[in-house]
């Protein structure tokens, strides 16, 4: 016999990620998906950009981790609500975890959930957290075919931040054609371009997070 | 491999409602978006099966194009790749419509 079957594998990580959706509709919370392959410096940019986004607004993090918890011990350091989640080797998040640990924070004092995922840029643009957006962090030392070889990754995301791009000078990357790569898969994309190390573009990339949080608390 | 777990409660979850004896064949539609590898899927799909009702059965991997619509012109189109230049007007004013999605298609079973 043929059973006609026609569903979507994310079919139910999408039904909890509306529920998470709603959950956080509820509190005016901005939540934003970072995504990133191990070692573009998803964490180091949160740890830089934490302090000014605190000066206006109340962030709070989830960190997606796939066994320690060194993370979220270096955002909690700066005085935010931070819980880790343990993926046990799996390589994405998904929206049940999310949801398992939302009760966890009091959403009506955070403005801006942002969510860490797992270092991958594989899995994790498929799964649907509930989130509002999808950001990609890409640090120029992973070279410039990050978006031709993922990109529904980028297709997805609502900004990229290329990270590290004090290592421009030592690098075969070119940066034009990077960003024009991107723009290519996804032209509606923002881009920052951001060195943590030499803490420049931060300001517009923490600046654009807090112009999203007011654009979400006016609108909801 | 978590995604084959999700893919196989699916297939669980459908024979068990048929009460089927044994799986012979599953298709799957992957988009050529979807950022699966369909040797890996394929592989999961082994190994996962051992000791099942879908051992031994074939896994049927149904690739579907990218697609997008032009917002100038409502064509919809496929295309190997980005940018997606509507072919019939040549605007880049066009929004991706398929090509990223997982879906199980059928079972074929006994
Ligand atoms: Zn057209």
């Amino acid at each position: 016999m043929e059973i006609k079957v026609m569903k979507g594998v994310y079919d139910s990580n999408e039904k909890i990620a509306a529920h998470n959706r709603r959950n956080f509709a509820e509190h005016r919370t901005l939540a934003v998906n970072i995504l990133g392959s191990p070692g573009s410096g998803k964490t180091t940019l949160l740890e830089a950009s934490i302090g000014m986004l605190k000066e206006k607004i109340r962030p709070a993090v989830i960190e997606g981790d796939l066994s320690t918890d060194r993370d979220a011990s270096r955002i909690a350091a700066h005085g935010v609500p931070v819980i880790q989640i343990n993926t046990n080797g799996g390589c994405h998040l998904d929206a049940q975890m999310i949801a398992k640990v939302l009760p966890d924070f009091d959403l009506s004092q955070v403005d801006l959930m942002i969510i860490e995922n797992v270092g991958n840029l594989v899995c994790p643009a498929a799964f649907d957290l509930g989130e509002d957006f999808k950001v990609v962090v890409l640090s120029i030392a992973e070279g410039a075919d990050k978006p031709a070889k993922y990109p529904r990754t980028f297709l997805e995301a609502s900004a990229v931040v290329i990270n590290k791009i004090d290592l421009l000078p030592f690098s075969d990357v070119n940066l034009e054609e990077l960003k024009r790569d991107i723009r290519n898969i996804n032209p509606d994309i923002k881009i920052f371009e951001v060195s943590c190390r030499l803490r420049q573009g931060l300001d517009n990339w923490a600046e654009w997070l807090v112009s999203k949080v007011r654009e979400k608390q006016e609108n909801e | 491999m978590s995604l084959m777990m999700q893919i196989f409660d699916i297939i669980n979850q459908t024979i068990s409602d048929y009460k089927v004896k044994k799986v012979k064949r599953v298709t799957l539609k992957v988009g050529k978006m979807s950022n699966v590898m369909p040797d890996s899927l394929s592989f999961c799909f082994e190994v996962l099966s051992e000791g099942t009702k879908c051992e031994g059965a074939e896994l049927v991997i149904q690739e579907t194009p990218l697609t997008g619509r032009c917002l100038d012109c409502q064509k919809e189109f496929t295309s190997e790749g980005f940018p997606l230049a509507c072919p019939n007007c040549g605007s880049r004013n066009t929004r991706m419509i398929g090509g990223t999605e997982l879906a199980i298609e059928s079972i074929e079973a006994e």
